[in-house]
């Protein structure tokens, strides 16, 4: 650019050769001057404005002032400061010899730097003075009709926007109808500020792609919300004034919310190929958006957003899904699919965490000798009750609708032993009181492989409360577990002399499973059993602490992560003939020298306490009431401990659902 | 390979089989028509081969079936006592017999499919070991004399002598007393077999729920030239490795010339054979309890 540039002329209008005035100097073409009232250029001298006709009587304007360009000063004044640098120096090096040629560079220099100013002050009014003439030329214009005139017309666009509005009303289209007057009346307001009715017109693509997408059944508040954000984005980037702002937006807007557009897109391209691919490449994605986040240098407040934009988002479609898309379109199930996926993962990381604290503890209390183990017996099938296929009717309802939540109750009980009687209730999480009423029965007494449906239903949404409720289904039932200890006895004496020969005394009998574990019966409790070294040593009469017998480790567990073991309802401990239960944890609670010890009531209430604490180690203290029985007239004898519990154990499984409306 | 027939139709004489060699004595395994798998209730029949693959006989042998009972009651009588003959010339495979044995299943634990538990047959008997050794006792130590029969060194004894406990290797020591020598001689013996060695005296004991010591003690009797050696009467055998034992002779002249002779040595024991079948018992779908 060279020189300050006069108004262009735009329009109809002729155009302008730009002056180039030397600084302090008359310009060379003849001057123009700025009509005050639409500030179109008009040559000097002229008392009517040309192009808006309105009367320049008042003080004339001031032609523009002219001067070097911008950039011409800009060199100008980098090479002066290089030779007044140059100068400094020169004058320390010849102790003052050169000052007065200093001074003057420097004085030089600062006139340049004020020229510069002013030069570019003058730049930036000649600037605008041109994009208002433009637009003002662009509503002013009287030419000849042409269609490109007539659609820049606010009131062409009105008509427009009025006749496909009837019409699409007729057609009984009301929502893409309303749409379209909106976006006409849009369009005229936007003409009308930015004096350019024909980019207005843009807005109309508000209406088709609300119209596509309601094509795609998702229109939603937050799609239209993103149409119209999207439109007037797409005008706004036409304007010279705003474009760069728009850009920033955009710029920030991605970094900001490109997670919530990656999870968009992801569940999009779903919905586009028909098929739910792995959450994983999602998750993928995910997890390197926020790792750009975090190292990519940015504003902290913009990365803070960012993260807080995310978090939101994440949030909202975790507790209220539905906001993303109507409930049983396509992309709704698409996107419930991947946060499904997710709700998995983390739910599969939180039982994987639950397994290695469980595991840690066991080490613990195995290390510190508070634990015993064992292993479950191979079943064909897993003992126990099981709520499966929990599921509800309808995942967002009214507040006057009805709940109604089903699953089906599956018992896998042993073939020969008894029924088992199995309760469910059904209630909202945290919130037990608030229950719903279970359809057939409540109570069930199932024997062996059986199933039954149940239904859980709360006659009004609104007692369950508004907003994202979870409903639990509870079965509480009796089971019943038994383990067993194999062990091998032998006289100490025999013993001794078989480790005196430096033999194991089991190898002298071919015995391979020399430290016995405990194998439990399938089911959600664990029992392990432990009774000290093998062989177990039995001792003479003659010998010190004749009988006195093994001591029998038993630690209950859960078997399985979900659940609790509500109560202990019969406890019973058998140890092998020869054998007696002195007593459990230190109390005498058994009958007096009995092989077999059952206990009930009271006495397992201050054995277990309230709420049992799981794991839990008891200690029997056993005595040898005769060694030949043990033996029976055998060198080594192979007996089993025996330990079966009676117990009530409760398991709980969810289903969300979402309550709609204002709760009465 | 020996070729049994020569050319000419002249036969070749057949070595006689060396009865006094391996380190086998009673060797007991079950049989394989024995029931392993059984069904909860079910009764099993077991059957237990029973050989005398060493050169002693065995006679008097106690024997014990140990099952557990809670699961696996015996039906017949779970001991008792039986002899066979070892290997002979006449025998030169050694005896065989067949024990068999009845269990049942008194049912399992409720909410148990199956159960695994061991069967062991358990044999206790008196055995004996005899060994003999072509040794060179020479008193002259000074090595004085020229052309000797004979150099004093010591004689290794591989492949067992037809018994568990054997005698590996057999060292001379000519001992100068006074002025005479005294032959003595380092006998070491080990137990080769797969079995346990106890006393004899507990031998049947052993198998028994009686108490009793355990102890692999070997009580040894040593002859050369039909004169009995000097040993102690019963040592014990060491855990690990061979056991030395010093035998000695009655003090020969210095100026004796050097001979070579035939030391034998006898070894008598018990020794405790053990096989083991493990046992598994299932239940059976809707079997109710027995």
């Amino acid at each position: 650019m060279v020189g300050a540039p006069p108004v262009n002329g735009s329009v109809g209008a002729p155009p302008v050769a730009p002056p180039s005035p030397p600084p302090q100097a008359p310009p060379a073409a003849p001057p123009q001057i700025t009509c005050p009232n639409c500030t179109g250029p008009n040559p000097a001298g002229s008392a009517v404005c040309q192009w808006c006709g309105s009367n320049l009587s008042g003080p004339v304007a001031k032609p523009a002032p002219a001067g070097e360009s911008v950039e011409d000063l800009q060199r100008k004044e980098k090479q002066l400061k290089r030779e007044v640098v140059g100068s400094t120096i020169m004058a320390v090096a010849t102790e003052g010899a050169t000052a007065g040629e200093t001074a003057g560079k420097a004085a030089q220099l600062k006139q340049t730097e004020e020229a510069l100013k002013e030069a570019k002050k003058r730049e930036s009014e000649a600037e605008s003075r041109k994009n208002s003439a433009e637009s003002k030329l662009a509503t002013a214009s009287t030419g000849p009709l042409t269609p490109k005139k007539l659609f820049a017309q606010p009131a062409m666009v009105f008509v427009i926007s009025l006749v496909l509005f009837l019409y699409l009303r007729y057609i009984k289209m009301n929502s893409i109808a309303n749409w379209v007057l909106i976006s006409g009346l849009i369009s005229i307001i936007i003409g009308i500020i930015f004096k350019e009715p024909k980019k207005g017109l843009l807005f109309l693509l508000v209406p088709l792609l609300i119209g596509f997408l309601n094509m795609m059944n998702l229109v939603t508040p937050a799609n239209s919300i993103i149409v119209v954000g999207f439109v007037s984005m797409l005008i706004l980037l036409t304007f010279e004034k705003t474009r760069e702002f728009v850009n920033k937006v955009l710029n920030v807007g991605v970094y900001v919310a490109g997670g919530v557009l990656i999870f968009w897109l992801s569940a999009w391209a779903q919905v586009q190929i028909g098929v739910s691919y792995p959450h994983i490449v999602t998750t993928t994605l995910m997890i390197a958006y926020f790792s750009f986040v975090l190292f990519k240098k940015e504003k902290p407040a913009i990365k803070f957003s960012a993260i807080v934009v995310n978090i939101l988002f994440f949030f909202v479609i975790f507790t209220m899904p539905t906001i993303i898309a109507p409930q049983d379109s396509a992309f709704y199930n698409s996107v419930e699919s991947q946060r499904a996926a997710w709700v998995d993962m983390l739910s599969g990381v939180g039982l994987m965490g639950k397994e290695i604290y469980k595991g840690a503890q066991m080490q613990y209390y195995t290390a510190i000798g508070d634990y015993e183990s064992g292993v479950e017996a191979e079943q064909q099938k897993p003992l126990g009750v099981f709520l499966d296929n929990i599921g509800i009717s309808s995942k967002m309802v009214q507040v006057t609708d009805s709940i109604n939540a089903f699953g089906t109750l599956r018992v896998e009980s042993f073939k020969t032993a008894q029924p088992v009687d199995v309760s469910v209730r059904c209630y909202v999480k945290d919130r037990e009181n608030v229950e719903g009423s279970i359809s057939p029965t409540a109570k069930f007494s199932v024997e062996q492989y059986e199933s039954q449906d149940i239904d859980c239903i709360f006659p009004e949404a609104g007692d369950v409360g508004v907003g994202p409720q979870v409903i639990d289904f509870e079965a509480s039932f009796s089971f019943t577990t038994s383990a067993y200890l194999k062990s091998y006895f032998m006289e100490q004496s025999r013993i001794r002399d078989l480790r005196r020969q430096e033999k194991d005394p089991l190898d002298a009998f071919g015995i391979t499973d020399k430290n016995p574990v405990a194998v439990f019966t399938g089911g959600p409790l664990m029992i392990g059993l432990g009774a000290g070294q093998q062989p177990v040593a039995l001792l003479d009469k003659s010998q010190p602490g004749f009988g006195s017998g093994p001591t029998l480790g038993i630690t209950f567990d859960k078997n399985w992560l979900e659940g609790e073991l509500l109560n202990v309802t019969r406890l019973n401990i058998s140890v092998p003939s020869g054998l007696t239960v002195n007593d459990v944890d230190g109390r005498k609670i058994c009958p007096d020298k009995s092989q077999n010890c059952v206990l009930e009531g009271d006495a397992l209430k201050r054995l277990f306490g309230k709420p049992i604490v799981l794991p839990k180690t008891i200690r029997v203290h056993t005595g040898i009431s005769d060694p030949a029985l043990v033996l029976s007239n055998a060198p080594m004898a192979i007996q089993s401990f025996k330990v079966g519990v009676e117990y009530v154990y409760v398991i709980r499984k969810g289903v969300e659902v979402i309550v709609t409306g204002v709760s009465s | 390979m020996v070729p049994s027939q020569l050319p000419f139709g002249k036969q070749q004489v057949k070595a006689l089989p060396n009865i006094l060699s391996g380190t086998s004595a009673l060797q007991a395994s079950f049989n394989k028509n024995s029931m392993s798998n059984i069904y909860m209730c079910q009764q099993a029949n077991v059957f237990v081969d029973l050989k005398n693959a060493g050169a002693s006989n065995i006679s008097g042998a106690a024997y014990i079936f140990i099952s557990e009972e809670q699961y696996l009651k015996p039906l017949d009588k779970k001991s008792g006592v039986f002899s066979l003959e070892g290997k002979s010339l006449y025998n030169p495979n050694g005896g065989i017999a067949q024990l068999s044995f009845k269990l049942e299943n008194k049912g399992l634990p409720p909410q148990l499919e199956s159960y695994s538990s061991p069967l062991i047959f358990q044999a206790c008997y008196k055995y004996q070991t005899v060994a003999n050794a072509q040794i060179c006792i020479d008193p002259d130590i000074s090595n004085l004399k020229r052309g000797k029969v004979c150099s004093v060194q010591p004689v290794s004894l591989s492949g067992g002598q037809g018994a568990p406990v054997a005698v590996v290797r057999v060292e001379p020591l000519m001992v100068p007393e006074k002025d005479k020598v005294k032959p003595m001689l380092a006998v070491y013996v080990k137990n080769l077999g797969d079995g346990a060695v106890i006393s004899q005296e507990n031998a049947e004991l052993a198998c028994s729920g009686k108490k009793v010591t355990l102890s692999s003690t070997v009580a040894l009797r040593a002859e050369m030239f039909g004169v009995e050696l000097d040993c102690p009467d019963s040592v014990r055998l060491e855990p690990q490795g061979e056991t030395r034992i010093i035998c000695s002779s009655t003090a020969l002249s210095s100026s004796a010339d050097t001979f070579s002779t035939v030391l034998l040595v006898q070894l008598d024991y018990g020794y405790v054979t053990t096989a083991v079948l493990p046992v598994s018992i299932n239940a059976i779908a809707e079997q109710k309890p027995c």
